[in-house]
């Protein structure tokens, strides 16, 4: 399966975690989009050190990461598992990756968070907050969107809410999506692929 | 007692032009000193943050070290810096409103950078990151993550010019308490109370202690609506 070439993304031989210290050594991966690549696996099997080794923001302990796109607007983003909620507006939020008015009030829109523009970020619940932080990654429009863990804390209609949001940019191929999740994902019509870390 | 409390009011009150203009030559260096103190020491205060954590330490260490120096120690190094032998001599600068400036800025910017750089180690690494991952620019970033910690700016701003609006020896040792050029509030009560003048030395104490009271009141407004 051929891939648009900007976001190719493939691992070799790679080995992730902190500080030198290893937590995970990974199969080779090539990543594409039309999946969803479910990272899974017990708490310190190197989860979220994968998932940042492969947006960027970590460099890999041994082995290589090939990937042709930089941050942010049609780059890598990585969505934290306690997303950061800056001082200021959800709308302040939204704008974080500077994309015109229009796009924040249609992402907005999407993402349920029209009536919200106005709050003050921080005050939003634990959904909402995990909301915008989907919807502001989104709005960035990247190639490829690594989330951790995102169903965490959630009630089940938060999940399906969120669930119902990576559905929408799955089917547009738009973008490359890996998640980190203890528990199964499931998404009508969409393949995962598992990537279990032990 | 009271009778010259009562006669400092009056030379309040009754706008000695004096008084006001000594006013006015603290303002003007205080505020000189310590705006340029928080244009250096934010990016200072960033960079020191951004650049890993046992940097950002011995930066933490240095800043509470210098807030520490005595002002006196400030003073007379300044004054062998700039006297006619010194190597800044040729600047010709002593017993001017600069020099006074140049001391209270070595006061206010380690003030500033130790209570920014404080507030911005205490953010969680993912605020850094959402900024990286999101594909913000440099300069962005460092509005950002400043925008974060407001109320340490506001603080740290505040608290310099406490500091620099009422320090007495590197003024004086600097400045020189040259009338209508470089004498200030701080170093004419020093004088007036040598000469025994109390009513004047009380009256520009009692605009000091309104200084100082407005401010921290001001900076306490500012921080607790944030």
């Amino acid at each position: 399966m051929t891939d648009r070439p900007d976001r190719v993304t493939r691992t070799r031989h790679l080995t992730v975690g902190y500080s030198g210290r290893a937590a995970a050594t990974i199969p080779d991966l090539d990543l594409i989009g039309g999946v969803v690549w479910h990272v899974t696996g017990p708490n310190g099997s190197g989860k979220t050190a994968l998932l940042k080794t492969l947006a960027g923001l970590l460099p890999p302990i041994a082995g290589e990461v090939e990937r042709r796109c930089g941050f942010g607007t049609a780059g890598a983003i990585y969505i934290h598992s306690v997303p950061y909620m800056f001082a200021g507006s959800v709308r302040r939020n939204l704008a974080l990756a500077q994309p015109e008015d229009d796009e924040v009030r249609a992402v907005a829109e999407v993402f349920g968070l029209s009536a919200l523009l106005g709050r003050e970020a921080t005050t939003l619940s634990h959904g909402e907050q995990r909301r915008l932080a989907l919807a502001r990654a989104v709005v960035a429009r990247p190639s490829l969107l690594f989330i951790d863990e995102p169903e965490g804390g959630l009630d089940d209609e938060a999940i399906q809410a969120w669930r119902a949001c990576a559905l929408r940019a799955v089917h547009a191929r738009e973008p490359v999506l890996m998640v980190a999740a203890h528990r199964p994902i499931a998404f009508e019509a969409i393949p995962v692929r598992e990537i279990r870390l032990s | 007692m009271l009778a010259e409390v009562g006669r400092a009011l009056a030379l309040i009150v009754r706008g000695d032009v004096e008084v006001w203009q000594i006013a006015g030559v603290s303002f003007t260096v205080s505020l000189t000193a310590v705006f340029t103190a928080v244009i250096l020491g934010l990016p200072m205060a960033y960079v020191l943050a951004a650049s890993g954590a046992r940097r950002a330490r011995v930066g933490m260490w240095l800043a509470h070290s210098l807030a520490a120096l005595p002002t006196v120690v400030i003073g007379l190094t300044l004054y062998m810096l700039l006297s006619a032998s010194g190597p800044l001599g040729w600047a010709r600068l002593l017993y001017t409103r600069t020099a006074m400036a140049a001391a209270q800025f070595v006061l206010a910017l380690p003030l500033v950078v130790a209570v920014v750089l404080g507030a911005l180690r205490g953010l969680p690494p993912s605020a850094g990151e959402a900024l990286v991952t999101h594909g913000v620019t440099r300069a962005r970033h460092m509005g950002w993550l400043l925008w974060e910690v407001k109320s340490a700016v506001v603080s740290g701003t505040f608290l310099a010019f406490s500091r620099a609006f009422t320090e007495l020896g590197a003024a004086l040792i600097v400045g020189g308490n040259i009338r209508g050029a470089t004498r200030t509030l701080t170093t004419y009560i020093a004088l007036e109370y040598d000469r025994g003048d109390d009513a004047r030395a009380i009256a520009l104490g009692l605009i000091l202690l309104a200084v100082a009271l407005v401010t921290n009141s001001v900076m306490h407004v500012l921080v607790s609506e944030r």
